[in-house]
């Protein structure tokens, strides 16, 4: 019996160190100032001043030196909802708030995030009138360095913010490598990175936005029905969706069967292609679109969706790209057996002859083959677009921004790349 | 319990060897194993299983039953050697959970249930008690009947720990009673069951 | 807090023993590997082959999981009755792990032995296929304590508690390599091993390990190091030669 209790001791050994991360959006629209009745929106003037890069000086130790400023927004109907984040180099670490003006204050209310690890908190910021407030609210501000100042607090979790953050208008934010797409991968990042949304869902493509991102990649599969569904894995599994007892390959059901048994990891339910592009035409004002197929076999079906959203995004007044990805030479084989296949827009992660023979708009090649300058340079000369995936290495990024040429970087972390690009000079 | 305290275990294992210390200095008979007997011994048997695991299906909110509670069966073939531990092969049937469902004028209805296939270890604690220990696979089956009926499988890494008492009843055979727990842990499935299980030393060297 | 607590239970644990009887029943058949037994003299060398099997994380590593088992070489050289050399080598050809370090043994009655060590650990690894063209390599220190329980039928149990101390990590993909000298604590493993003769008097090595680590050598190339401890169970098996 005692040699049954050492091993049952030391068998609970083994397994105490399994631990579930949460990393939650605290509770942070309890501030009275925002609240106040006679708090209002901030306009595109106001907006478009405040953005830029700033320097830390108080809370540097936390989120690093710079901060990359910048709005976003969504539409629901008539309503626009803006948010304005800012981008932190270290640790791959950013803020999203709500910005209100109070008087001749600016107020900004939202949380803050830590990537690397599960780190949040609320964070509360204001412009005072004499620190920029009142210039930014003016008609024609000109905002130059030193002329903003962003000061206030940020917390843990749910408390009240306890720290101080403070940070300096420095310069503009960068637009060098203009167009260049900061791209989230599965619509804004891996249900791992624990963001307050699932991935490959309307929510998070509503959400990804405030992460800096200004493309998305989305995965593709079909349903036993044959309906396109926004979905990665080849298995309905615990790291996407929810217990439900259906277990087994997702192309086994139908779309019907999904919808009413599956829910996402954060309660959503799987989006058809047409309902995740009705949201990116209509909701945000994302610029690219990569559709990476997940299944083998005909592409016509995403095609004639392809198309149908590239005409809705052009009658809305749109600047949308939407792009069939071709990961491997299966896609490959479907996709030159399109009718007209040299005209639809693709994206082709295979070879540069390849991607000449189908005509890809965009050549797309794995990170781990380096910045690969002589091969985008071919690229660009052929009318082409480069982008690299799937970079999440904060020193690799900030490698491929500043010695690299890419159109674009596929990334879980958007929040990186933006900080990145938008601090470079 | 034992993994929300460590300083508890800490504690019982201190104990635990303070108490095995006061016996160091005893005559221990060793026992070399050489005059023993090896066999291959079978368990076969069945009972009922209950579904332990949260079934966390209420965002849905549409069902009208969750049956927790199902028959399982177990087989496995166990190699006694001289030694204290012992070695074999496990396989069985457990039907997980099932439920109803009703969405609007649709009815639905799903079923899971596994097929665990693991290699198990076991050792005898006290007299006629045993415990046992397994780790493998669990092949799964859904049934779906809703707008159509799909069958699918998946599998999923698992294990299982079990306490059995042996009755026997003639030479070669005997009657155990077994209570077991089988985790699937990578789909986060797990059941408790009682079994009552045939045991029959089949072979023996 | 967690790991002081368990360092000064250990304490206690080890001064609790302390007064207590020393080994004089020494069995030199008994050729285990993680069982803190000295080597006394006529013994030079012991050595193991096996295998390890991990699982990842599901919801970091995805459908990517490694499935592949790791080559386990075992090899312990004897310095005195209570001091071994242990040296590894993990192997799953794209990637490798070697360790040496020193480990002190100490019986304390019959049945109970104990020991503390350290070892230094070397990986590396290299995928220059499919579009891949990386490596990377890099240095841990695993400081290391183990508590042996010898049963009267000759099944040994072990529980090992080892950590892991990040000291140095390099990468690099194509031309873009990245290094980084900060040392941090990575995570701990613990360790039950169970070891008996099975066969021909042959002995077997069977371990469960949980290791819950910032960074594990095997997933180097599989996905990008946070400040999150994740969970990989490990079994061992080992033959003894």
């Amino acid at each position: 019996m005692k040699k049954l209790l050492i091993i049952l001791i030391s068998s609970s050994f083994l397994f105490s160190c399994k631990k579930d991360y949460q990393a939650p959006v605290p509770d942070f629209a309890s501030w009275a100032p925002f609240n106040d009745p006679s708090a209002a929106s901030l306009n595109i003037v106001s907006r478009s001043a405040l953005e830029g890069v700033y320097t830390l000086d108080k809370g540097a130790d936390m989120f690093g030196g710079l901060a990359a400023v910048k709005w976003s927004y969504t539409h629901n109907g008539n309503d626009t909802t803006f948010h304005v984040s800012g981008f932190f180099g270290k640790d791959i670490s950013y803020f999203i708030c709500q910005g209100k003006r109070l008087n001749d204050s600016i107020l900004f209310n939202g949380y803050w995030r830590k990537m690397v690890s599960t780190e949040t908190g609320i964070v509360r910021l204001t412009i005072g009138a004499n620190e920029g407030g009142s210039l930014i609210l003016s008609r024609n501000p000109v905002v130059t360095r030193g002329s903003i100042v962003i000061k206030g607090m940020f917390g843990n979790g749910n408390e009240l913010p306890g720290n101080e953050l403070s940070m300096v208008y420095e310069r503009k934010l960068n637009n060098s490598l203009s167009p260049f797409l900061i791209m989230a991968h599965r619509s804004g990042g891996r249900t791992s990175d624990l963001l307050p949304a699932s991935e490959n869902s309307v929510e998070m493509i509503l959400k990804t936005p405030e992460f800096g991102s200004t493309g998305i990649e989305i995965d593709v599969r079909y349903t036993s029905d044959g309906v396109p569904i926004l979905y990665h894995d080849n298995t309905l599994n615990l790291r996407v969706v929810r217990k439900s007892g259906l277990t087994g390959e997702i192309k086994n059901y139908s779309f019907s069967q999904l919808s009413t048994f599956i829910r996402l990891i954060n309660g959503e339910k799987i989006p058809t292609l047409r309902q995740a592009l009705d949201a990116v035409v209509y909701r945000t004002d994302l610029r690219f679109v990569w559709l990476d197929t997940k299944f083998d076999g005909p592409i016509d079906e995403v095609r004639a969706i392809q198309k149908e959203y590239l005409q809705k995004a052009a009658a809305a007044g749109r600047s949308l790209n939407i792009v069939i990805g071709i990961p491997g030479e299966d896609q490959f084989n479907s996709f030159i057996a399109l009718p007209n296949y040299q005209n639809t827009p693709s994206l082709c992660e295979l070879s540069i002859e390849q991607v000449e023979q189908c005509n890809a708009l965009v050549w797309a090649p794995r990170f781990t083959e380096g910045p690969q300058n002589e091969k985008v340079a071919l690229i660009h000369g052929q009318g082409r677009l480069a982008f690299v995936w799937t970079l999440d290495v904060p020193e690799y990024i900030t490698n491929f921004i500043q010695n690299g040429h890419f159109d674009a970087i596929l990334s879980n972390y958007p929040t990186c790349v933006a900080f990145n690009y938008y601090v470079h000079q | 319990m034992f993994i929300n305290n460590h300083k508890g275990v800490l504690l019982l294992l201190a104990a635990c060897m303070a108490v095995n210390t006061s016996l160091a200095q005893t005559d221990v008979k060793i026992d070399r194993g050489i005059n023993r007997k090896k066999s291959l011994v079978l368990y076969l048997g069945g009972g009922v299983s209950q579904y332990t695991a949260p079934i966390n299906t209420q965002p849905i909110g549409l069902q009208t039953s969750i049956s927790r509670v199902a028959p399982t069966g177990t087989i496995k073939i166990m190699w006694h050697p001289q030694y204290r531990l012992r070695l074999g092969v496990e396989s069985g049937y457990v039907d997980f959970y099932s439920y109803k469902l009703k969405n609007g004028n649709k009815n639905g209805n799903v079923r899971l249930s596994a097929v665990p296939v693991l290699v198990t270890w076991s050792m005898v604690i006290i007299r006629r008690l045993q415990v046992f220990a397994g780790f493998g696979s669990y092949f799964f089956t859904t049934r779906l009947n809703y707008e159509g009926s799909v069958k699918s499988s998946s599998h999923s890494l698992g294990s299982n720990i079990a306490l059995s008492y042996v009755q026997p009843i003639s030479k070669n055979l005997g009657i155990s009673a077994e209570a077991k727990w089988m985790d699937a842990f990578q789909t986060k499935d797990h059941a408790l069951s009682l079994q009552l299980q045939m045991r029959w030393k089949f072979l023996e060297w | 807090m967690y790991l002081r607590n368990t360092l000064s239970l250990i304490l206690l644990l080890f001064m609790v023993q302390k007064a207590s009887g020393q080994d004089t029943s020494f069995h030199p058949k008994h050729a285990v590997m993680f069982f803190p037994y000295p080597m006394y003299k006529k013994e030079r060398w012991r050595s193991s082959i096996g295998f390890q099997l991990l699982t990842t994380p599901e919801d970091i590593t995805e459908e990517t999981r490694i499935r592949l088992p790791v080559l386990d070489w075992h090899g312990i050289k004897r310095i005195s009755d209570h001091v071994t050399v242990d040296g590894r080598l993990l192997s799953q050809v794209l990637q490798n792990h070697l360790s040496v370090g020193l480990h002190w043994m100490k019986p304390i009655t019959k049945n109970l032995y104990l020991s503390a060590g350290n070892d230094i650990g070397y990986w590396f690894g290299f995928l220059k296929f499919a579009g891949f063209n990386s490596e990377a390599s890099g240095w841990i220190n695993y400081p290391n304590f183990s508590v042996g329980y010898k049963t009267n039928r000759e099944l040994l149990i072990t529980f090992k508690a080892q950590c892991s101390i990040n000291l140095f990590y390099k990468s690099a993909n194509g031309t873009e390599s990245f290094s980084s000298s900060n040392t941090f604590y990575n995570g701990e493993t613990f360790t039950l091993a169970l070891e008996q003769p099975f066969y021909n008097k042959k002995h077997l090595t069977l371990a469960f390990s949980g290791i819950s680590n910032k960074f594990l050598w095997q997933t180097w190339a599989l996905f990008y190091k946070t400040d999150r401890k994740l969970f990989y169970p490990q079994i061992t098996v080992g033959f003894i030669l």
